[in-house]
């Protein structure tokens, strides 16, 4: 591709592929959390909801960015197998009173304690499609294909996180994010896709807040 | 040689495109439980144990999932979780007559692929039932349950490995439906009452 094509479109890139807005709420209840030497953190995705669970590369995301952040983040399939089958999606709590309550079992608070688990994660949310349009056409001949038009729609995530903390059975507080992008793939002979990144923005928007909840002790 | 060759590849690339076969070797963890004395034989009966489920259907892609040793493993990981004592056996003849006896049975097996649901998941359901008997005497709980788990297509995973990944978690969602609803069953609470009473009894001095 010739410098002169291959500007213009690198800028449309650019431009376009970044089109996305979000805000993010938090609403705090506990001082920041400080995790000892052997306490972890474990994100989990909220699985109940038969239709619209927590996307699993979502639930990755947020444990991926808290790990570089450098805090110990425990892999939530350690986890379930740890508490089988407490954290099953059938059998997972869905408040912090409902964990208490299953935490007077003597067995699973002990077994929590063993885990070294001090402070669970809980995603909800989904990233939707939301209105699309255009029209984009392409035809193939004998001297070749080509495409031309414009196709774009929109992506809304809308997600939440709740910091429970498993020393005092107290939930921490509560984070909502809210974003939306747009997508383009304009299209004069070769399809561009310029694609929002409205999940990656909703998981870092999170995973920033949690970053504010929780700390690492100085050891 | 090299055309026969290539000829081979080629079926062998397009039969695998319509036809696909998930084994399934899982292993589960055994739950936390506050576990009963009882002693308990756990029945494996020999069509739990060699469980497939084909689907071919006249047109699209044909199915068939393999269970292999994972029926054995997930009811041996519940159980051990659940009773002190517990013996795997496999032959109805060598069932003891005086002992307590689970026996799981599979009852159906659905499952329904992104292609067949417009959805974006592999999801599983399997129907189970629990029987509890005294020895190979007439049941005296036979209770049905439904186990369901799902994965998301796409991610790189093949829609073999999103079959399998379904079908585990609806393994492991069978497991937490044991856990959690069998000994609420009114016949399972009386019978496991009665035998700890009875129990409890012939070991007082």
């Amino acid at each position: 591709m010739k410098p002169c094509v291959r500007l213009p479109l690198l800028l449309l890139t650019i431009v376009l592929g970044g089109c996305v807005s979000s805000s993010v709420e938090q609403l705090r209840k506990a001082p920041v959390g400080v995790l000892k030497k052997g306490e972890t953190i474990v994100v989990l995705g909220r699985r109940q909801n038969f239709r619209h669970q927590t996307e699993a590369d979502f639930t990755r995301c947020v444990q991926r960015t808290l790990t570089r952040k450098k805090l110990p983040v425990k892999a939530e399939q350690k986890f379930m197998d740890e508490m089988f089958p407490w954290f099953q999606p059938r059998m997972a709590p869905r408040t912090a009173e409902a964990l208490a309550k299953r935490l007077q079992e003597p067995v699973i608070a002990e077994r929590l304690k063993q885990s070294g688990t001090r402070y669970i994660v809980w995603l909800d949310g989904i990233t939707r499609r939301g209105e699309d349009g255009g029209s984009l056409s392409c035809s193939v001949g004998a001297g070749g294909g080509a495409c031309l038009g414009l196709l774009w729609w929109e992506d809304d995530a809308e997600y939440e996180a709740v910091i429970w903390d498993m020393q005092t059975l107290k939930s921490m507080g509560k984070i909502s994010v809210e974003a939306s992008g747009t997508s383009y793939v304009p299209a004069v002979i070769i399809p561009i896709p310029l694609v929002a990144p409205t999940q990656s923005a909703a998981c870092r928007g999170v995973a920033n807040q949690i970053g504010e909840f929780l700390t690492k002790a100085i050891e | 040689m090299l055309k026969t060759r290539l000829l081979v590849i080629a079926s062998a690339l397009l039969l695998s495109a319509c036809s696909q076969h998930v084994v399934l070797r899982v292993d589960f963890p055994e739950p936390i439980v506050s576990q009963l004395t009882q002693p308990v034989i756990v029945y494996i009966a020999p069509e739990l144990r060699r469980y497939v489920h084909r689907y071919e259907p006249e047109q699209g892609t044909d199915w068939t999932i393999a269970f292999g040793d994972s029926q054995e493993k997930l009811f041996r990981s519940v159980f051990s979780g659940m009773f002190e004592q517990v013996e795997l056996v496999f032959d109805a003849e060598a069932m003891p007559e005086d002992t307590t006896v689970l026996t799981p049975v599979m009852r159906d097996f659905q499952f329904s692929t992104p292609g067949m649901s417009k959805t974006d998941y592999y999801e599983v359901w399997v129907k189970y039932s629990l029987r509890l008997s005294r020895g190979s005497g007439k049941p005296l709980l036979d209770w049905p349950f439904t186990a369901y788990g799902r994965e998301e297509d796409g991610g790189g995973r093949s829609a073999a490995g999103a079959m399998r990944e379904a079908s585990r978690r609806a393994m492991r969602d069978a497991a937490a439906a044991i856990v959690l609803n069998f000994l609420k069953q009114p016949a399972a609470k009386k019978y496991f009452a009665e035998t700890t009473t009875a129990d409890s009894g012939r070991n007082s001095p």
